[in-house]
């Protein structure tokens, strides 16, 4: 009896393998995918796998919980290298792709683009291609590119006496019209510089609007403290100083200006869509040109690019599937639609299907587009130091924020810091 | 030669029956120390394929780094508030306890309950409570007719709002210390003491309980230091050591710099640096302890 019971299980079980086999094969294979700022980007990467799956039903797309900041999202992967479980792909920031091929863990993508017909028609044109190449090989797909802009609330600056249809280009008609919103009380602040973003993000811009540079052209030695750091610096210090700034975290300095509270506030143009969430239709907002001083005033480009990570080939492949439709004509118009990002992609700008509509009816997307002339690399620090280095530059701009250092001192500080920190 | 002969086999036993324990202690204790302070040496960043001896360079960018500066002064800063506070409440806890016997197991399970949760979920829960907009505390300061406070992001305060919730720990543990050393008192004493005419309760702590309890308040404050030493949850839960540094501590540098930046040679340096902290304490506790014990 009991033998009988045996063999029968035995043989269910044989037919469940040899009939499972197959069956296995066939099931979908699924892609893991992590991403960072899951406050701007949740909702476009929720149909970027809607719309993915669609098109290709082989595939399954599962996201690990998204990374929190790009400094975060460089360190998680670091780690996650270590351990051996990274994602298949990884979005990261556009200056620390550096960091992961130094590494040797981002995967080479020149084999899967040789493949490709007409890789430039699809949109992937050279600019777009450069962000993410190092030593003549690409590594990254570039996903969203930003620049920073200058997001304003037309009802304070009307009630300060302020045009938003010629709102100043200059920092100081900008921090004289800010003066004017703090005059009018009520807890209303005149001005937001959001420094902190990633870092030194925001550093650069304005070292860069001067007409600086980070470091000198062989890479030997910083650059940012020299007249153009001098005067950006300067100009931190007034607005903590005379403009009376105060010293707000991102999530404050986002609460206060969707509350109406924040007449002038200095942020990626990736917040766009975040912003209209966040307004909600309280009061009339719009965007404008980031002040530059000059002269040869340049903006680093922000953003995230798509990395592999895979080993397998057949996970590579799926990997590449991936990370081209989302860097694609197509994944590249859901973004735009969903952030405030612009599109590395060349296709959907031009192509009325897609985007050239929509930038008719979102006229403050439009801001970061003219500033496109300007953009130029967001600049990565060399050597193994440096998440430390963004670190340190962002301690030291937080000393000028909260007036615990003079600006000139907060900056020899800076230099002295990432000085040590370079390569020797 | 048929002296040592025995002699010879006393040894070797004693060779092979302490050998577990030895080999453990030295793969488990002896080498990782060993590890770290070799590697306190190199340039080894965590994931890289080789690392290269750099001598004392680690050593000399701590001196010069203002990071680890402020670091070890705002541990010692939360060690010197935590510790006296910690023990002389938990000390004031276990004499309340001790004098009311009808309540006694409410009030013990009570007072220890902070030590038996989970630290990182009560920090969550401080979080909260301390919130400058929603939180109770605040709630509580304005219907006194006070000024809200930024508890968690006010450079003053950050550190001794940490030292609050430190104290707010370790009061229940010390106090279980302080109340099996009070059990241990024989009752003849206070008898004896009241023949004396020490009748009186501060008479009585002072005559017979204080320096009973000695023995018991030297391992209370060592054990209290060394767990000062090492707080990190709360700051790394409420703070990540801001703003600007204000809450940073040595054991959040270290894994700022060994998980955050990825240079684990010089986060091994500051461990180095820890561990000469928490070895002086020990020392200290070895010594006094010891040399107390009497002669036999």
């Amino acid at each position: 009896m009991r033998r009988q019971f045996i063999k029968g299980s035995a043989a269910a079980l044989a037919t469940a393998l040899v009939g499972g086999g197959p069956a296995r094969a066939q099931a979908k294979m699924t892609i893991n995918v992590q991403y960072p700022l899951g406050f701007i980007f949740d909702k476009v990467f929720a149909t970027l796998k809607t719309e993915f799956e669609k098109a290709n039903p082989d595939l399954a797309v599962n996201y690990l919980p998204a990374y929190k900041e790009y400094e975060d999202a460089a360190q998680t992967a670091l780690r996650q290298a270590i351990t051996k479980q990274l994602p298949d792909v990884a979005l990261q920031a556009i200056n620390l792709q550096r960091l992961f091929v130094d590494r040797k863990i981002a995967v080479d993508l020149t084999p899967f683009i040789e493949k490709e017909k007409d890789w430039q028609g699809q949109g992937f044109s050279p600019s777009m291609m450069a962000l993410g190449t190092y030593g003549g090989k690409p590594y990254g797909l570039a996903f969203a590119v930003s620049t920073p802009i200058v997001y304003m609330n037309e009802d304070l600056v009307r009630k300060a006496g302020g045009d938003p249809e010629k709102f100043p280009t200059t920092w100081d008609g900008i921090f004289d019209l800010a003066r004017k919103i703090n005059a009018l009380g009520n807890d209303n602040v005149g001005l937001f510089y959001s420094w902190a973003i990633t870092g030194n993000w925001m550093w650069q811009a304005l070292v860069f609007s001067h007409g600086g540079r980070m470091m000198s052209e062989d890479e030997k030695t910083i650059a940012f403290d020299l007249e153009p750091g001098k005067r950006s610096i300067q100009l931190l210090g007034r607005m903590v100083g005379d403009v009376g700034m105060p010293n707000l975290s991102p999530e404050a300095s986002r609460a206060a200006f969707f509350g109406g509270k924040l007449g002038i506030w200095t942020e990626s143009t990736s917040l766009l869509r975040v912003a209209d969430h966040g307004v909600a239709g309280k009061f009339k907002w719009r965007t404008a040109r980031f002040p530059v001083p000059g002269p040869d005033a340049r903006l680093p480009t922000g953003g995230a690019s798509a990395l592999m990570f895979a080993t397998e080939p057949a996970r590579q492949a799926a990997a590449w599937r991936f990370m081209k439709f989302i860097t694609g004509p197509e994944g590249a118009t859901i973004m735009v639609k969903g952030t405030g990002y612009m599109p590395p992609n060349s296709v959907p700008a031009t192509n009325p299907a897609m985007l050239k509509n929509f930038y008719a009816e979102k006229p403050n997307h439009l801001t970061s587009l003219s500033q496109q002339p300007l953009m130029t690399a967001w600049y990565a620090f060399p050597g193994d130091n440096n998440l430390k280095i963004i670190q340190a530059i962002k301690d030291r701009l937080q000393t000028v924020v909260d007036k615990s250092a003079a600006p000139d001192a907060a900056l020899a500080a800076m230099a002295a810091d990432v000085t040590k920190l370079l390569p020797k | 030669m048929a002296e040592s002969s025995p002699r010879r086999a006393g040894t070797l036993n004693v060779l092979l029956l302490t050998m577990p324990a030895v080999l453990l202690m030295l793969v488990f204790l002896v080498g990782p120390l060993l590890c770290v302070i070799a590697l306190s040496f190199t340039d080894y960043q965590l994931g890289a394929p080789s690392l290269s001896l750099i001598g004392l360079a680690n050593y000399e960018e701590m001196n010069e780094d203002a990071t680890v500066r402020i670091s070890v002064l705002n541990t010692l800063i939360y060690v010197a508030v935590v510790v006296p506070a910690s023990v002389a409440l938990g000390l004031g806890a276990a004499l309340l306890i001790e004098a009311d016997r009808g309540l006694r197991g409410f009030y013990r399970s009570a007072y220890f309950l902070p030590v038996m949760a989970t630290l990182i979920a009560m920090a969550i829960v401080w979080g909260f409570m301390l919130d400058p907009r929603i939180g109770a505390v605040n709630f509580g300061l304005k219907w006194l007719g006070l000024e809200p406070l930024d508890f968690l992001h006010d450079r003053k305060l950050v550190l001794f709002t940490l030292c609050g919730i430190g104290i707010w720990q370790s009061v229940g543990f010390n106090m279980v210390l302080f109340m099996a050393g009070l059990t241990a008192i024989p009752s003849e004493l206070y008898e004896a003491a009241a023949v004396d005419g020490a009748r009186h309760g501060p008479s009585r702590f002072a005559l017979v309980t204080w320096p009973m309890l000695a023995p018991v308040t030297l391992f209370t404050v060592v054990i209290t230091a060394i767990r000062a030493f090492q707080v990190f949850d709360t700051v790394q839960v409420l703070t990540g050591g801001g703003p600007n540094k204000a809450s940073e501590v040595l054991l959040h540098t270290i894994y700022a710099e060994a998980f955050g930046f990825f240079r684990v040679g010089y986060a091994s340096a500051l461990v180095v640096v820890f561990l000469v902290f928490i070895l002086a304490l020990s020392v200290v506790r070895v010594f006094i302890l010891e040399g107390r014990r009497p002669a036999p």
